[in-house]
């Protein structure tokens, strides 16, 4: 064997043998679900008592591009029929009321609060970003899995003080979080169900518990439609947040 | 019974034995009792008083509030203060037990401005991050949901106020969270004054007292009787045996407390005085008697001879006794004086039992010594009583017409009685207690909630604009300072964000898009249901007189039943109606704003001189004409907006652009369920019902008082000419409360009914011995002499040993307790007077039909 060969049979095993970074492994969950231009998709969202029954059923309707724009409206039940959200950015909120028949932007600290009942926040509901807001480090790692602690950064205003994330090894997809504040364990999301449409991976159904109040959340996704133009389209705009769900 | 006799006399150690086993087996449970003064929890969750209120704590998740009161030399709007307020509060959020908390820095709030909606904390993240500060200071001090309510009108003090979790001792939580702020307070060098208010720290104050009270009163009434005894018998052996005999009884009774896990309570801190007071004339009956008989005796036969003598009139003044209380524990709902009754019941029938099998098994061990009575001799002892006895005997009828008369101005005060219910009525009104609560009460709302519940569609327009014309109306009542945490506030806020006003909106439709910002939020769980359709409005208020507050209540009660239907009636006919609404709204922030110089009428004739418009298009023409309304108003009264925040006023004024207004009584549902609860309809339900249980309490007593001295006395005559002197005695109890004002509370309450129980034995007695000696033939005359030097001492020592053990209960640090020690002495002191002098006179005049000539 030439010495080329033998410095790059060495590289190989040298990163074998030390695997990806927290950091990496974190990358790698992030892109293998933000990978498209954009997606629309129609999600069936339940809530209920952990130990209890279903309390009620709606859905929504997704739009979202990019790492922060989003567009949420509600078809069902009726009496939230065509509420709109659209996140600009971080910073940037608007809201939509058809009953007044206005749009209003939203400013502070509404993202961390519980979307409309469920227990998702403003912030998670429609997005899988992390590395912003904390560092990641390999904790354990065997054959199938790697489980991650994202310790959140000094200067984040991220909710979660620590957050456990079991990735399934094969596609870097996650398995499930566990969401800590200090050293209490506030939340559980379980991704139930994923498929691959195209060349995407989607998270089709996922189930939020809080542990503190009992209470789960349920998001199963359908019709899901990637890069189709939405930015072009005027999805993430006020004209598009005032017209009726169809 | 014989055989028993016969066993405890002949097998003394045996007997002594098992008195020790029982004790030991008894009293282990006494390592088992807990404090609990909540009086809510006197009240079973089914009981009629407890029921709702229980319900709307576990439905709501709330508790009494913790408040803790900050007092500062400078302003508390700095920003170095409130940073330590915003870490006590978050820090005190982690405290187990508490489940919400409310400051300056942890509430939320929401403005509108030019299209923008801001739902965000009053103070940023980041303190540096505030732009505006003297903007924001004058911000906060001009709207009234901040001013006086988080923050002090002089803005020196603040508040934080902390919830306890329901399913915990609130008085428990509020040890830890004052813990927590005192070692904050010292770790950060702080200079500032702290105040602990609300009912879980006025608990915490009143299980101090019980505390110190146990452990100062049992050893002094011990001594009471142990001297009142030493002087009647010269002998330490004939002192500490009954005084032992009830000891030990005591502490079996209130280890039969822990046993039944019944809490201990204010109630609770009376129960060893009473039973060491009660339980030891049963003692000094047998030890009387013994002494007695053994001059001419065998000890064995002498103490056979006392057992059977004195086992029936001291089984009949046991269960006499017992019947008191028990009647007190059958004619209450509030557990805390059934287990009162209960646990002093067995108590009796403790120191009875141990009567019987501790006294003559230590007389027959150590038989020696004699009992003799210091400088009175029994000559002149006997001298005392015969004299006693003649002159009841010469003036016979002047004594009944004098206690006729004094019955007769009893029963005139006894009409002047009041009721009182309050935690404060425990504390001296300069105790720490009393002192906090008033600062507290005079700088922010006050302590105590009145809570109005209502069931039905919340997130409809009409539902939560009955609940601000009902909200609004109670504040104008209760004097217009005290604002309410309620849905409609936060309703009316939300819309503020959306079209500028402040107000319910028209229509159910907007209502439901509002209710999308909050829907999930913790912060309103308080106020509002998971499930929309049930709600709460809660009212911070002072301690108030019991009058005021009953009106109040009944004023709450009288509202929610009035718009339980309502009809909606159109503006334009409505108009008067709007305008009456609006002053008294316009008044209510007035109040509170302290600007006082402003009558109702004034803004009443305001109003008539502004235009009444009878239709508005949309939310812009109506937002345009409040605010020529408002800005009117500021330069008629010469107010600015720092005196009373737009936002306030536009409230205020937010029914005059209403589209309907909502009367009562129509045909409308709108509530499916309504109620008042919370610690002030606690406090008035309770005087309510002591009258009623009072009057069952005594019914009972006096029932089984008659049943027992009939069967005693083998005559139904005999039985009610006995209830004689002790309803005289229970008559000039309640004169006495009347003429010096003391109030019936639920501790002066059980008065009445222990002074039949107890007292009925000086009667019995007199009745006992007077009867024995008739039936040995003597001529009433004899009789009646004969009985008065026999039994005289025995009645005057029994009832001063007693009444001193009550009046040791005067040194309590709890109040009602002092009343109720003071009354009891002089209860027991009347009762024995009674017996020995309108018992007589009227044996004398009724002799023939009693067949005693």
């Amino acid at each position: 064997m030439n010495r080329l060969n033998l410095l790059i049979l060495l590289t190989l095993l040298w990163a074998t043998a030390f695997g990806l970074s927290g950091q990496e492994v974190l990358d790698k969950v992030e892109a293998s679900l933000t990978g498209y231009s954009d997606q629309s998709a129609t999600a069936e969202v339940t809530l209920g008592k952990i130990d209890g029954g279903v309390e009620e059923t709606r859905i929504m309707k997704l739009w979202s591009a990019g790492k922060n724009r989003r567009v949420v409206k509600f078809a069902s039940p009726p009496n939230v029929r065509d509420i709109g959200i659209l996140v600009k950015s971080s910073d940037e909120m608007y809201i939509y009321l058809p009953a007044y028949k206005k749009v209003r932007r939203i400013q502070g600290s509404m993202k961390d609060q519980n979307f409309q009942g469920t227990d998702f926040s403003y912030r998670e509901i429609g997005s899988f970003e992390y590395s912003d807001n904390y560092d990641s480090r390999v904790v354990k790692e065997d054959e199938k899995n790697i489980t991650l602690e994202l310790s959140k950064k000094p200067n984040s205003d991220a909710f979660y003080t620590r957050i456990i994330m079991y990735v399934d090894k094969e596609n870097y997809l996650p398995l499930k979080l566990e969401m800590y504040v200090k050293e209490e364990a506030r939340k559980v999301l379980t991704i139930l169900q994923r498929e691959k449409k195209e060349k995407y991976w989607i998270l089709t159904h996922i189930r939020m518990e809080d542990l503190l109040k009992k209470h789960y959340t349920e998001i199963k996704m359908k019709d899901v439609i990637f890069d189709t133009g939405l930015e072009k389209k005027g999805v993430f705009s006020e004209r598009f947040l005032e017209q009726p769900v169809k | 019974m014989d055989k028993f006799f016969n066993f405890v006399v002949k097998k003394p150690f045996l007997t002594l034995l098992g008195v020790i086993i029982l004790l030991v087996v008894f009293s282990a449970g006494v390592f088992k009792i807990y404090l609990d003064n909540d009086l809510l929890h006197w009240f079973s969750k089914k009981s009629k008083i407890g029921a709702l209120n229980y319900y709307v704590n576990e439905r709501f998740e709330s508790n009494n509030p913790i408040i803790v009161m900050f007092t500062l030399e400078e302003d508390v709007l700095r920003i170095s203060n409130l940073i330590h307020i915003r870490r006590m509060s978050k820090e005190g959020k982690e405290i187990e037990g508490i489940v919400n908390v409310i400051s300056i820095t942890e509430v939320d709030d929401v403005k509108s401005t030019s299209g923008e909606m801001i739902v965000d904390k009053l103070f940023p993240d980041n303190f540096e991050d505030i732009k505006d500060f003297e903007g924001l200071k004058k911000y906060i001090k001009s709207k009234e949901s901040y001013n006086g309510s988080l923050i002090s009108k002089d803005g020196k003090s603040t508040v934080i106020i902390l919830q306890p979790s329901p399913e915990k001792n609130a008085d428990y939580v509020a040890l830890k969270v004052r813990k927590f702020i005192d070692s904050y307070i010292k770790e950060n060098n702080l200079n500032w004054k702290v105040y602990y208010g609300g009912t879980p720290m006025l608990l915490n104050s009143i299980t101090d007292l019980v505390v110190r009270d146990l452990r100062f009163l049992i050893p002094l009434v011990s001594f009471v009787v142990f001297a009142v005894l030493f002087v009647s018998f010269r002998s330490i052996k004939a002192t500490l045996l009954p005084l032992i005999t009830v000891l030990i009884g005591t502490a079996c009774a209130m280890g039969v407390m822990g046993y039944l896990k019944l809490p201990l309570t204010t109630f609770g801190v009376a129960i060893p005085v009473i039973l060491i007071a009660v339980g030891n004339a049963y003692g000094i009956h047998v030890i009387n008697e013994y002494h007695e008989k053994k001059k001419n005796n065998h000890v064995d036969v002498a103490l056979l001879s006392v057992l059977k003598r004195t086992f029936i009139p001291i089984l009949m003044s046991a269960l006499t006794t017992f019947g008191g209380f028990l009647s007190i524990a059958f004619a209450n709902e509030m557990r805390s004086a059934r287990d009162f009754g209960i646990i002093s019941a067995f108590g009796v029938i403790f120191s009875l039992i141990f009567t019987l099998t501790f006294i003559p098994p230590v007389l027959k061990l150590f038989p020696k010594g004699k009992v003799s009575f210091g400088k009175l001799t029994e000559e002149s002892e006997h001298n005392i009583f015969s004299w006693w006895a003649r002159f009841v005997f010469k003036y016979k009828k002047w004594i009944v017409l004098f206690f006729a008369g004094i019955a007769v101005i009893s029963a005139y005060f006894l009409t002047k009685i009041q009721i009182k219910v309050d935690y404060l009525s425990y504390f001296d009104k300069k105790s720490e207690v009393a002192i906090v609560t008033d600062h507290i009460n005079k700088t922010f709302d006050g302590s105590f909630e009145l809570k109005l519940y209502t069931k039905g569609n919340v997130l409809d327009s009409t539902y939560l604009r009955t609940l601000q014309i009902i909200e609004e109306e109670l504040r104008f009542m209760a004097g217009g300072k005290t604002r309410p945490s309620s849905p409609v506030s936060i309703f009316a806020s939300l819309n503020e964000g959306i079209t500028e006003i402040p107000m319910i909106p028209e229509n159910a439709y907007e209502v439901e898009n509002l209710y999308f910002f909050i829907d999930g939020n913790e912060s309103i769980k308080n106020i509002l249901s998971s499930d929309k359709n049930e709600c709460l409005i809660s009212f911070l208020l002072p301690s108030m007189e019991s009058s005021t507050r009953y009106e109040l209540v009944k004023k709450a009660e009288k509202l929610l039943n009035e718009y339980k239907n309502v009809s909606i009636i159109d503006r334009k006919v409505a108009k008067e109606k709007i305008y009456s609404f609006v002053s008294k709204m316009i008044l209510n922030r007035m109040q509170r704003a302290s600007i006082t110089n402003i009558s109702l009428k004034d803004i009443e004739n305001f109003l008539s001189s502004i235009e009444f418009k009878e239709r508005f298009k949309n939310y812009e023409e109506k937002y345009k004409y409040l605010c020529e309304v408002a800005n009117n108003f500021y330069s008629t009264f010469g107010l600015k907006t720092a005196d009373i925040s737009k936002s306030d006023l536009l409230y205020g004024l937010s029914p005059l652009v209403w589209d309907t207004f909502i009367y009562p009584e129509g045909n409308t549902l709108v509530f499916e369920k309504t109620g008042v609860a919370g610690l002030m309809k606690l406090f008035t339900d309770v005087e309510l019902t002591l009258l009623k249980n009072q009057l069952i309490s005594l019914i009972l007593i006096v029932i089984i008082v008659v049943v027992l001295n009939t069967i005693t006395f083998k005559s139904l005559l005999e039985g009610f000419i006995s209830l004689v002197p002790i309803i005289f005695t229970v008559l000039v109890n309640f004169g006495i409360m009347g003429l010096f004002k003391i109030n019936m509370d639920f501790i002066t309450i059980t008065i009445a009914s222990i002074a039949v129980g107890a007292g009925i034995d000086y009667t019995i007695h007199f009745l006992s011995r007077y009867t024995h000696e008739i039936e040995n033939g003597k001529n009433y005359e004899e009789a009646f002499y004969h009985t008065f030097v026999t039994t005289g001492k025995g009645i005057v020592f029994n009832s001063l040993s007693v009444g001193l053990g009550f009046a040791v209960l005067n040194f309590s640090g709890i109040l009602p307790l002092r009343s109720f020690g003071i009354l009891m002495f002089v209860t027991m002191v009347v009762s024995a007077l009674a017996a020995l002098t309108l018992l007589p006179a009227l044996i004398i005049y009724l002799r023939r039909v009693l067949k005693f000539y």
